[in-house]
């Protein structure tokens, strides 16, 4: 009996399968690029800054610890205080920032804006699609 | 027919009509349901986008299956098995303190009807373990 | 700086070839808490030669709504959207991005820009010098938000000695001015000073500046 559960089951997935696979299609390759804002940059481009730059973190505290782009900084607005000193130790004049969060978030916009307008930080980017962007979408 | 019958039917067209309906409203707008996975903050974005676009069609097939009755026993299976997913995703995110309609963390500020959505597939899953049981019997 | 420009410039290029066309697309505003919440309109135009039908306008959060009249505009019709933000336990400068679909896949997104003020604004937050530079005094202006809201400060102390902070006065209550100088720039350094204030009266609160030598 399992085994024709399992066969049921199996068949039912293939035949939503051909329909998905269709929509998926049209629905991937009708998706445009989300322009890019004023302040944002591509990652390609952020990537071509090295050692140059410093990577900024704008996710909450569970997202960074889950996951975070290699050598970043969390610094995000719930806990901006506490993070803000050691953000400023590791930051240089010379340096670029590049604050990323999720593709279609503000939570980068929000701290790139504080870092420009409360610290008077001069370059500060935020990273076009985020954590998406370097996760290969 | 019985009232047992009767009752089975019933249980069945309600069971099969409401994810056939859930399904079809979803692949109307996938780009919303893609961000609706996504709110649960479980998947990467490109397995969200996978999610997103299997899963409305597979209720629509699996919701007509159930209505007449064809493949039944692995519709009733996959039924279940959705139902229970959901219900870890919503109860996991409401433990996480996820506001669904937005994706955003804090718990003061969300917005999301934890109870209802709970209630709602738990009354699901029940129709679907009635069914199974009934399935059971008639074997 | 040039390339800052010539983004914005192609940003503001890539709207225009689009057919819809916002008056405002980035709008700014100053609150404090008491506030609560702030309602403003974008507005825009169809410059195009055909009906642009809306399919949705998002925000990517709950705390910011945004409404559309209707969905559907004739070429050289005009339409707005109507945001709403509540402000809940946010403080500082917050940024809601409100994105608008086209039923072509067409996308636009517009800037809200909500500074909520604390009670005392410091601008800058963060001085700095580098090694070798002169060692002249940074100044940092303390000014408290239009609501006419009474912020005094008491004090200005540093937490390295090399760092001296001295307040002045400018208008009790409103505006004051801190001069921080480091003795010297020779060596890098990381100190804080610290604002001290009496509102609120039951629970006075201080303030940081950043003071780095890099």
């Amino acid at each position: 009996m399992i085994g024709r559960i399992v066969r049921e089951v199996l068949l039912l997935c293939a035949l939503a399968a051909a329909p998905a696979a269709i929509t998926g299609y049209r629905e991937l390759k009708l998706r445009p690029q989300t322009p890019l804002a004023s302040g944002e940059v591509m990652l390609g481009d952020a990537q071509a800054w090295g050692d140059k730059a410093i990577w900024v973190d704008a996710r909450p505290a569970p997202k960074f610890e889950r996951k975070h782009i290699p050598g970043a900084l969390s610094l995000n607005a719930e806990t901006w205080d506490a993070q803000v000193a050691r953000f400023l130790d590791a930051w240089d004049p010379e340096m670029r920032v590049i604050v990323y969060g999720e593709r279609g978030d503000d939570a980068a916009p929000t701290v790139a804006l504080r870092l420009r307008e409360e610290l008077k930080i001069p370059e500060v980017w935020v990273l076009h699609d985020g954590l998406d962007a370097w996760e290969g979408r | 027919m019985n009232p047992a019958r009767i009752f089975e039917l019933t249980l069945r067209l309600l069971l099969g009509g409401l994810l056939a309906y859930a399904g079809i409203v979803k692949v109307a707008d996938i780009e919303q349901f893609f961000r609706d996975v996504h709110a649960f903050n479980l998947t990467r974005w490109d397995v969200s986008m996978i999610l997103a676009v299997f899963l409305p069609w597979l209720e629509i097939v699996t919701g007509f299956a159930l209505i007449a009755r064809t493949f039944y026993r692995g519709a009733v299976a996959l039924s279940g098995v959705m139902t229970v997913v959901f219900i870890g995703a919503i109860a996991s995110a409401w433990w996480r303190g996820i506001d669904l309609t937005c994706g955003c963390f804090g718990r003061a500020v969300n917005q999301t009807d934890f109870p209802r959505h709970l209630a709602l597939n738990g009354a699901m899953l029940a129709a679907v373990v009635w069914l199974a049981w009934l399935e059971r019997r008639r074997a | 700086m040039i390339i800052r420009s010539l983004l914005a410039f192609l940003a503001a290029a890539t709207c225009a070839r689009a057919d819809l066309v916002w008056e405002k697309p980035v709008q700014e505003f100053h609150r404090v808490p008491d506030d609560g919440h702030l309602a403003t309109k974008f507005a825009f135009k169809n410059t195009g030669p055909g009906t642009i039908k809306i399919k949705r306008v998002t925000s990517s959060c709950g705390c910011t709504s945004a409404k559309l009249a209707k969905n559907s505009f004739a070429p050289g019709e005009s339409g707005e959207i109507e945001v709403k933000f509540t402000f809940g336990f946010r403080r500082g400068p917050q940024r809601k991005g409100i994105s608008v679909t086209s039923d072509d896949k067409r996308e636009w997104v517009l800037d809200l820009r909500v500074f909520i003020h604390e009670p005392l604004t410091l601008a800058p937050a963060l001085v700095y010098w580098r090694v070798g530079d002169a060692a002249d005094a940074k100044m940092v202006k303390l000014t408290t938000p239009a609501d006419g809201t009474k912020v005094g400060v008491k004090s200005v102390t540093s937490s390295d000695p090399r760092v001296t902070a001295t307040v002045q006065t400018v208008k009790a209550g409103g505006e004051y001015l801190v001069q921080i100088k480091p003795a010297s720039t020779s060596a890098k350094l990381a100190a804080e000073l610290t604002v001290t204030t009496d509102f609120p009266a039951d629970a006075p609160r201080s303030y940081r500046i950043f003071a780095r030598i890099k």
